[in-house]
């Protein structure tokens, strides 16, 4: 396929000699860098002098009659880079020059709006914009705002995102090209990302990004940094939020300095900061957040080659709220029973127990050089530590002593080749090397308990290629395959009682040391897995703005540390997790359509999908209380299924005139174990919204929206409640853990505005309203619901500072 | 004006930029102190209780003890604890009874530790569905609020049933004498034992 090529090549003649002879010729010919084609019509121009020529169909030209002298050729392009050479001319000279014309189409040096991860992918996109309104909360609510996200949350500041029903381990969080690790494996472990630090973030829902993984059972969320353009400047932002409930806000700030040969750095850091936030009728004492965060970037950046070199830090202290923790089963019915928190107390800063404290540093350099006639080969080192501290409420001696301390080291190496020489065909193919260590404080507890995960080395392997074919100029077609194996090396102790009667010392005798320490004993299981990944996907224009996409993508995942060593007791639910050595990976086989137009004035997406995922691996309540001292626990035990998840996402905009819009969504899903014929647990339920945005261009930006939000009772549940004894009333007592909360509406208001201050600064203004209507209500997909509300009607303003 | 505006700009610009190294500086320090390897394994550790005993000796009688024992000696998880009880408690007599909660592996004798120094966060509590069997508690915290490691306990006529006891942490103190009004407030059980009772 052969475009319109425009090519300017400009030449710069400086004429210093002395005895000039003015009758050496100059003789090039120009092909493109990345095919070896030959560029035609390109013109080229000699500085300083009136001296034009253009290339021919065969890429030569020709200069005649040119003095000696050291002679510099600018090349530029509509689309390219500008090129230049110097020449010392003392003779008649050829010179082969290459231009890249195809950047538009390589989306590496011009800076684009929207490029899709993969022509074929099927993702949504949240822009600079858009994170921007949730500069104060996490990456999980702004996720949630996309049809076909939702969250498993822990309170309101612990916010895990979930892609059509499925969270944790199963989704890949790729931060700048990095894959987030940061103790996922934990349904109250969120992504410990800044949300301002990202430059746009995209969820791609489907296991089709080979590149990043063979595990994306659930799909991917990509946070990818700004691209800066190639110039000279310096600009940056601040920002901040107040608001009424909770009593804080965030600061945040980015400043950015590029040159125009291709260097840039930029620095960004944000604070944040929360009190108690407040249901409708009450305080939820100790709910308040502290957020530190800081991220510097630098870099060099040209066709041919370049760098990137990334830091960020993430530091969070997450209070959770008193009145959840709960000593035992009967302290929990007696907190579900009742319709308000427990523990009720002023509003407060303070963060006490329980409480989570995080930190996450992430490191990355990526260097990458183009090849003539190949294409582009790119390293990446990086690496990781994610050190989780998690406080319960202990006796006043031990308050400082974390009940939960995990230190995890991520570290990968990844190199990637990109093919794009061949016409319409574009391949990527490379392989993956990753460590990783987990060093959990075995003393932090009590001598004689475990830590929920055991220290462990994990040590993977990928090798992975995709490719990309353009059909015709409405088709395109793509396919990968991976590789992956990885190999787990823990070391663990087990309680004896609980050794013999899972029947490990017959099944895994292998892994038992023989030592026996008070009634412990030690242990070091060891597995090997081979994942194996596929996937293939079309796109095809159907003309008028509208596309079809298809998805099919095979997954397998193996157990996590969590599915497969868990052991010990989550006081937030009165609950004991077992995880089994038995459990095997899962193998999901997805499939998702989409039929998209992308229009201002009327667009739409439908996309409808289906999830096959056999050897599910889900942790429910074994149905039965365990007798401590404490009283009884509820078990919960990880166990397999075959699962199946389907339904469809929905979202349209029209354009009612010319200053109001509508937008909405609808959220669809249904989740079934197949094996035991029952509903799947924590499924999000059917939600919808609308909204209707007024906008005035001239009127400084003025943008009012309102936006209804409804989410419908989760009907579908698998029932595993039950009886207990309970010894203070001396009676049997229903322990009812898994019926869901009542639907609710909530309604949004946001405005915001921008005024201009001088010609490189603005200001933006924005005031929202959140829950106008302070509905009490709780939420089927948050751990906490037993014992609180969901967050009230709060006051946001929001200002930033553009310069 | 214009050179006005550039010089604000210049300021803002270089404010951004303190701002940001100071919060760099601020987690930079702050990832020291995660980082630090003594703080990653602690050396202090909490001692969990394994053991309730709670010993009845009849007033009149020195040779007429009762206990009630539970133990679970691998702790949370692992084997369910068991219970134990000596005998049966002897119709219209008192008993003075004294509770203990232990540490098996270490010997030690916590329910001491908490009574001496963390005894304004305990409250004891002994439930009976035993018409005529009484318990009373006799030690206080420092506040001079029922405590529950001492108790006076009358039996009344023949019976069988549960005893239940609880250990609430953090609980309402003052309270109506009632598990349920302790744990109104922020309280959590720390214990909760049952055991058969007989009076004879």
């Amino acid at each position: 396929m052969h475009k319109l090529f425009i090519i300017c090549v400009m030449l710069i003649c400086t004429n210093i000699l002395h005895s000039q002879e003015c009758n050496y010729s100059f003789k090039g010919n120009i092909t493109d860098f990345h095919d070896n084609s030959s560029l035609v019509g390109a013109s080229i121009h000699i500085l300083n002098s009136n001296k034009f020529k253009s290339s021919n169909l065969d890429g030569n030209f020709e200069f005649d009659n040119l003095c000696s002298g050291v002679i510099t050729f600018e090349i530029k392009h509509i689309a390219c880079e500008t090129k230049k050479i110097t020449v010392n001319l003392t003779k008649d000279t050829f010179k082969s020059i290459t231009l890249e014309h195809h950047l538009e189409e390589l989306s590496e040096v011009i800076v684009k709006v929207d490029n899709k991860t993969e022509a074929t992918s099927i993702e949504q996109t949240l822009t600079k914009k858009e994170i921007e309104t949730y500069s104060d909360k996490s990456l999980g609510d702004a996720l949630k705002s996309l049809s076909g996200v939702s969250s498993l949350n822990t309170g309101n500041s612990i916010v895990k995102p979930m892609i059509h029903g499925l969270h944790s381990s199963r989704l890949l969080i790729i931060n700048n090209n990095v894959r987030q690790f940061d103790q996922e494996w934990g349904a109250e472990h969120a992504p410990n990302i800044d949300i301002n630090a990202g430059g746009q973030i995209k969820v791609i829902k489907g296991a089709n990004t080979l590149v990043y993984g063979s595990d994306a059972i659930g799909g991917l969320i990509l946070i990818r940094p700004e691209n800066y353009t190639k110039k000279d400047t310096l600009f940056g932002g601040t920002s901040t939020s107040l608001n009424s409930n909770g009593r804080g806000g965030n600061i945040s700030s980015e400043i950015i300095k590029t040159y125009e040969n291709g260097v840039y750095t930029s620095a960004q850091a944000s604070y944040k900061m929360f009190g108690d936030f407040e249901a409708a009728d009450y305080n939820l004492s100790n709910s308040g957040i502290k957020s530190i965060n800081a991220s510097a970037r630098f870099g060099y950046k040209s066709f041919e080659k370049g760098f990137d070199a990334y830091y960020s830090y993430v530091n969070n202290t997450i209070g959770i709220i008193r009145a959840a923790h709960v000593g035992n089963v009967n302290d929990l019915i007696r907190a579900i029973n009742r319709k308000e928190p427990s523990f009720i107390d002023d509003f407060s800063y303070a963060i006490d127990n329980p409480k989570q404290s995080i930190s996450h540093h992430l490191g990355k350099i990526e260097a990458y050089k183009r090849f003539r006639g190949l294409g582009k080969l790119t390293l990446q080192y990086d690496f990781q530590v994610n050190r989780r501290k998690e406080f319960d409420r202990r006796r006043a001696s031990f308050e400082d002593a974390p009940a939960a301390d995990f230190r995890l080291f991520t570290t990968s190496i990844q190199p990637n080749l990109k093919i794009d020489a061949i016409d319409n065909l574009v391949l990527n193919t490379g392989f993956l090397l990753r460590y990783q260590q987990n060093d959990s404080a075995a003393e932090s507890v009590t001598r004689i308990s475990i830590p929920l995960i055991p220290d462990y080395n994990k040590y993977d392997a990928g090798i992975y290629a995709t490719g990309n074919y353009k059909l015709n100029s409405r088709t395109t077609i793509s396919s990968g395959f991976r590789y992956d194996f990885s190999r787990i090396e823990a070391e663990k102790k087990y309680k004896v009682f609980d050794w013999e009667e899972n029947n490990y010392d017959e099944l895994f005798s292998e892994f038992s040391s023989g030592v026996i320490d008070n009634f412990e004993i030690y242990t070091s299981p060891k597995f090997n897995f081979h994942n194996i990944s596929a996937s293939l996907g079309l796109t095809s224009s159907l003309g008028n703005n509208h596309d079809f996409l298809l998805n099919y993508g095979l997954a397998s995942r193996m157990p996590n540390a969590s599915e497969l060593f868990s052991n010990g007791l989550h006081h937030s639910a009165a609950r004991i997790e077992t995880g089994s050595l038995l459990l095997n990976k899962e193998i999901a086989n997805k499939f998702v359509t989409s039929i998209e137009r992308k229009n201002q004035n009327f667009g739409f997406s439908v996309s409808p999908y289906f999830n096959h995922i056999k050897d599910f691996i889900q942790l429910i309540p074994a149905g039965e209380a365990l007798t401590t001292i404490r009283g009884a626990f509820i078990e919960w035990k990880y166990n397999q299924v075959d699962a199946q998840i389907f339904g469809i996402d929905i979202d349209v905009n029209n354009k009612l005139s010319d200053k109001f819009m509508y937008e909405g969504s609808l959220s669809l899903l249904r989740g079934d174990n197949l094996t035991e014929d029952t509903p799947l647990i924590n499924m999000p339920s059917t939600n919808f919204s609308n909204s209707i945005v007024y906008t005035n261009k001239k009127l400084n930006r003025l943008s009012i929206s309102i936006t209804q939000y409804t989410e419908l009772k989760q009907n579908r549940f698998p029932d595993y409640n039950f009886f207990t004894f309970n010894p203070i009333l001396q009676e049997d007592v229903y322990v009812n853990i898994s019926s869901t909360p009542c639907a609710f509406t909530l309604f949004h208001l946001n405005s915001s505005a921008n005024f201009k201050i001088s010609n490189s600064s603005s200001l933006d203004i924005a005031f929202n309203v959140e829950n106008l209507f302070n509905v009490s209500y709780r939420n089927y997909l948050n751990r906490l619901r037993y014992f609180a509300d969901e967050v009230g009607r709060n006051f946001n303003i929001k200002l930033k500072f553009n310069y | 004006m214009s050179n006005f505006k550039t010089k604000t700009m210049k300021t803002t610009k270089l404010l951004a930029i303190l701002f940001i190294s100071a919060l760099s500086f601020t987690a930079c320090s702050d990832n020291d102190d995660h980082d630090d390897h003594d703080d990653h394994d602690h050396g202090e550790h909490e001692d969990e209780i394994t053991q309730l005993v709670y010993t009845l000796t009849n007033t009149s009688n020195s040779s007429d003890v009762v206990t009630f024992t539970f133990t679970d000696e691998d702790g949370d998880g692992g084997a369910d604890g068991t219970t134990d009880v000596s005998g049966n408690l002897t119709a219209n007599a008192t008993y003075s009874g004294v509770l203990e909660l232990i540490n098996l592996e270490e010997g030690e004798d916590v329910g001491a530790e908490i009574a001496e120094e963390d005894a304004e966060d305990h409250e004891i509590f002994y439930i009976t569905n035993v018409a005529g069997l009484q318990f009373d508690t006799t030690d206080v915290d420092a506040d001079l609020n029922p405590l529950g490691f001492n108790t006076d306990v009358t039996a009344g006529a023949a019976g069988t049933g549960i005893l239940t006891i609880s250990v609430v942490h953090e609980g309402k103190k003052p309270n109506d004498g009632t598990v349920a009004d302790a744990l109104s407030g922020e309280g959590t059980t720390d214990i909760e034992v049952a055991f058969d009772v007989t009076v004879e």
